[in-house]
């Protein structure tokens, strides 16, 4: 029964023993495999870009580079890729209000005048926008 | 054979476990005040889990949950969270852990081995319970890696601690 | 060497046990709680985005029922909205009312909205007033989100006259009949929002009245139920002049709705000045004492018309109207000085 009696305990209290290795083995796997799946995870980050409420393009955050977003012809905007994270850039509204901010920062870019929205998925659910806060208002 | 008489006496455990549980209400306090290392309602660090250590070492397995015990619930109360997340989780989290640290301890692993696997019991059972009872998703699990390697170093912290805390004890001779 | 110390031992040892085993339960039972509870827990958050109402509107869902059909049914009620209460489009009912030279027989909702927004214009003395169509029009902000857009500035001659056809108590209201007099225009911008997140809110509750989740309408934010049940929904507020997702304020809310007004939302810049959409009704020209205010309150509608009167009347007053009014909110001026109304941190803890 572990009731140590700490004149001798204390001497014989090592921060190693031999059989350490087991655990420190394990540990050494299970980080492997979390930090693994992890990646995995978010290799799945895909930017959704629907006009007129029909969904037109799929990037993958990989694909960088200026993407051309167009409709009947007609272009409405570009899409800047870079850094793992996305930005409307060129866009052809009147008051540019859409080339505010970046897709990771806002959450969602959204042009109204042209009704273009972007947003990130992730396995084909929504990203969450900040983990500091659920939402935000203004 | 002879028996020496080398334990502490009856009073000097019940000291022992006061202040020492005292302290680790001070620490799990302290701990709440911090933001949590996961961003999870009443998540709790662990550092609290080096003196649950020192008591399991010092005095034995069932002073140590009596301990764990006592800590929570008057850490909770003090913080005025009794009955919320961070309680429960706070219970899970210390009572699994003083017993796995207790089972190790007996079966003569190393000190940072036992604290490791301390911190990452209490990590694992604290993430159950707020899978299941407070967060309701599956993408708590995401963040499993990252709570490993934290258990990982806060279990290695608390191991020095209590070693060294200890080692303190005797130097200046508390323990006869 | 280990050594024993005395027959106290053999008690202790017992007592050990038999704690051991209980901890042993206990943290069994814990476990398997933990999994029954895992699989019986709330249905994942489902999520749709739309453009209406000149904005984004993001309403995310939790539900036993089929959450996909509460998504299109309120995003539904904002088209329906939109169409009905819309200044620019000839079909809507706010288009009759404003082009029809003779009184208007208008349906309960119609009735309802122009009651509400009158009573509060006369609660806020005018600060929101329903019948700016006329201002709005002349600065362009009813038209701002279409695509062909042209920014301008008015001359003070076109203002003023603008400002004579104004006001809310030209608005004749009588059993379900409008008439406006004076000239006046109806624009219902300023509580249009908030009254489609109310509906929306109404709907979902009507086909689930456990559903949890929220509304997200250009950022004014009306919770349906609480996170994952039970949980608080964590909202932050933008900081006015910090980058988007920057915030100055965090509250949390489990009910009711919270509406922001800003200087930064629909504005155009000319020569380095910023025109915004929120027009002193004084004077005819975009407020510049307040950059940003937000209100709490149990509606949307109301929050909405408070924000917006809020801004024109300034941080001082507004902290002390607001609760009067049923609302609580955060001001933030030209200064960049912020200050909230008493009530207001109330909602920054978990209670």
């Amino acid at each position: 029964m572990p009731h140590f009696i700490m004149s001798v305990e204390l001497n014989e209290l090592k921060l190693f023993r031999k059989r350490d290795w087991i655990v420190y083995l394990l540990l050494f796997v299970l980080i492997g495999v979390t930090v693994y799946t992890g990646m995995a995870a978010s290799k799945g980050t895909i930017v959704r870009v629907s006009v007129n409420g029909q969904m037109r393009y799929r990037f993958s955050l990989d694909q960088e580079g200026q993407h051309v977003i167009e409709c009947n012809g007609k272009k409405l905007m570009e899409l800047l890729i870079a850094d793992s994270d996305a930005k409307i850039i060129h866009s052809a509204c009147p008051l540019h209000l859409c080339e505010r901010g970046t897709l990771k920062q806002s959450g969602a870019l959204v042009c109204v005048p042209q009704k273009v929205i972007i947003v990130l998925e992730q396995n084909g659910e929504a990203v969450e926008i900040s983990d500091e806060y659920d939402l935000i208002t203004g | 054979m002879v028996e020496e008489k080398k334990s502490l006496s009856a009073t000097a455990r019940l000291t022992f476990l006061s202040a020492l549980t005292a302290l680790a209400i001070s620490i799990g306090v302290i701990e709440s005040l911090v933001p949590p290392p996961v961003p999870v309602a009443g998540f709790k660090w662990g550092f609290s889990n080096s003196v649950m250590l020192m008591i399991l070492l010092l005095l034995g397995r069932k002073e140590a949950l009596t301990a764990a015990w006592v800590k929570v619930m008057v850490a909770s109360l003090i913080t005025g969270r009794f009955l919320s997340p961070s309680f429960f989780l706070g219970l899970g989290g210390s009572l699994s852990s003083v017993y796995l640290m207790s089972i190790l301890m007996k079966r003569k692993f190393g000190l940072i081995a036992v604290s490791v696997c301390g911190s990452f019991i209490s990590n694992l059972v604290q993430l159950l319970l707020a899978a299941s009872l407070f967060v309701g998703s599956v993408k708590i699990f995401y963040l499993a890696g990252y709570l490993i390697s934290i258990g990982a170093f806060t279990g290695l912290l608390n191991a020095i601690i209590a070693y060294g805390g200890l080692k303190w004890l005797k130097t200046i001779g508390m323990l006869s | 060497m280990h050594k024993m110390s005395s027959g106290n031992q053999n008690q202790n040892m017992k007592l050990s046990k038999s704690s051991q085993l209980l901890i042993l339960i206990f943290v069994t039972l814990l476990l398997l709680f933990s999994v029954f509870f895992f699989f019986r827990s709330q249905p994942q958050y489902c999520s749709k985005v739309d453009i209406a109402l000149g904005t984004t509107v993001k309403v995310v869902i939790s539900s036993q029922k089929d959450p996909s059909l509460i998504l299109e049914a309120i995003l539904r009620e904002f088209h329906r909205i939109d169409q009905k209460f819309s200044v620019t489009n000839e079909k809507s009912m706010i288009w009759r009312i404003n082009h029809s030279a003779n009184p208007v027989q208008v349906d309960e909702e119609t009735a309802f909205v122009i009651e509400r927004s009158i009573a509060l214009a006369r609660a806020t003395e005018g600060a929101f007033d329903p019948a700016l169509g006329n201002l709005i029009s002349l600065w362009g902000f009813d038209r701002i989100s279409d695509a062909q857009f042209q920014p301008a500035i008015p001359s003070d001659a076109q203002i003023q006259a603008a400002l004579e056809k104004s006001g809310y108590e030209h608005i004749r209201l009588e059993n379900d009949v409008v008439v406006l007099e004076n000239g006046i225009q109806l624009d219902l911008g300023g509580v249009v929002k908030g009254y489609a997140i109310d509906r929306g809110i109404s709907i979902a509750k009507e086909m689930d009245p456990n559903a949890t989740g929220y509304i997200n309408a250009g950022r004014d934010i009306g919770i349906i139920g609480p996170k994952f049940g039970g949980d608080y929904w964590s909202i932050a507020v933008q900081d006015p002049r910090g980058e988007s997702g920057e915030y100055i304020d965090l509250v949390y809310l489990k009910k009711g709705t919270i509406v922001t007004s800003g200087d930064y939302e629909r504005f155009f810049i000319i020569d380095g000045v910023r025109y915004h959409h929120i027009i002193n009704p004084k004077t005819g020209y975009p407020v510049r004492e307040t950059i940003s205010t937000t209100v709490i309150s149990p509606d949307a509608m109301d929050a909405d018309a408070l924000s917006t009167a809020a801004f024109v009347l300034g941080s001082e007053f507004s902290a002390m109207l607001l609760p009067v009014l049923g609302g609580q909110g955060l001001f933030v001026d030209a200064k960049q000085v912020v200050m909230a109304s008493e009530g207001w941190s109330f909602f920054k803890e978990k209670q």
